[in-house]
């Protein structure tokens, strides 16, 4: 690909923490539009450079922060990724 | 003028892609009814990736689109009895060079263009049932099964544009204009950025007739990329 993203940098939580999140602070646009868990009880954000946004830092539950390398690989897993293909309409 | 003729003097005209990080970058645009297409439409864009994932590239109102799986292009569109049928193509494109798809659905048949040539039909085609759901790119319309890779003029006709398939997919992108497209995203050309500097969004603006203009999520200034067709 053109580029890497290695200077982004995710934190996963649990969803029940979604509204402590400042989203002006990180690249996601809405607790509604973050991306969950198959069992839709976590999610994750993510920012631009080493300094982690003070509401996502304050977060109880937090997971990382990780690089992007290590959050493909974490959203490849069962947990975050259906193991058989979804069709694109319901 | 005289002297030497640049080598693509188009690429004045196309200067970004963007390019999608897999996690969850999308471009999500609203609902509209002129996206609710149930008969025939082409969706034409360009893509670059090397992933075997499953990825959608466009899904519109959540009953029809393409996406990419073990290397292969895929168009999908659900019925009037809301089963989903599909079209696969013959060759695989994850190859990290970009690839135009361009994928035809009539009320008889299915076809899908890979770079402007003919690479898999069938008589599947069908009337479509619609729905109200949003639209993406990069993404399902609810934002999952995200694109790892770049993304370049995404267009959609709410026609058949085979006899025109060849020229829009063989070569660089031209001017899609020409073919009055209902809506077209130039993906990192044609758009803003909320907060230059600092956390925003991006503002597709729709190229066609359509006034479909698109909101990134999960994306910055970094997601545009000088890396075209």
């Amino acid at each position: 690909m053109s580029h890497t993203f290695d200077h982004r940098n995710f934190m996963i939580f649990n969803v029940s923490e979604l509204d402590s999140v400042d989203f002006t602070q990180v690249l996601e646009t809405s607790k509604d539009t973050v991306r969950k868990s198959i069992d839709e009880t976590k999610t994750f954000v993510k920012w631009e450079g080493d300094n982690t946004p003070t509401s996502v830092d304050s977060l109880t539950t937090k997971e990382g922060p990780y690089h992007y390398d290590e959050i493909l690989t974490i959203l490849s897993g069962s947990e975050w990724t259906p193991e058989e293909p979804e069709e694109g309409g319901r | 003028m005289s002297g030497t003729v640049g080598p693509r003097p188009e690429s004045i005209f196309n200067r970004f892609s963007f390019d999608f990080d897999g996690t969850d970058d999308y471009v999500a645009i609203s609902a509209n009814s002129n996206l609710q297409i149930s008969d025939t439409f082409t969706i034409s864009h360009w893509v670059k990736f090397t992933s075997t994932s499953q990825m959608y590239v466009s899904n519109f109102a959540n009953k029809y689109g393409t996406y990419v799986q073990n290397g292969y292009a895929y168009l999908v569109f659900r019925n009037l009895s809301n089963t989903q049928i599909g079209l696969q193509s013959t060759s695989t494109i994850n190859d990290g060079n970009w690839h135009n798809i361009t994928a035809i659905k009539t009320t008889s048949t299915m076809a899908i263009y890979i770079d402007g040539i003919l690479d898999a039909n069938n008589t599947n085609g069908a009337t479509g049932i619609t729905s109200t759901s949003s639209n993406a790119i990069g993404a399902l319309f609810n934002g999952a099964i995200r694109f790892l890779g770049n993304i370049d003029e995404v267009v959609v006709w709410n026609n058949d544009q085979s006899a025109n398939a060849s020229a829009i997919g063989s070569t660089i992108p031209t001017d899609l204009s020409t073919y009055s497209p209902l809506s077209w995203w130039r993906m990192g050309d044609k758009a803003t950025y909320s907060n230059p500097g600092g956390v925003g969004n991006w503002t597709l603006t729709d190229q066609g007739s359509g006034g479909n203009d698109g909101t990134s999520n999960g994306m910055d200034e970094s997601n545009r990329v000088l890396d075209t067709p």
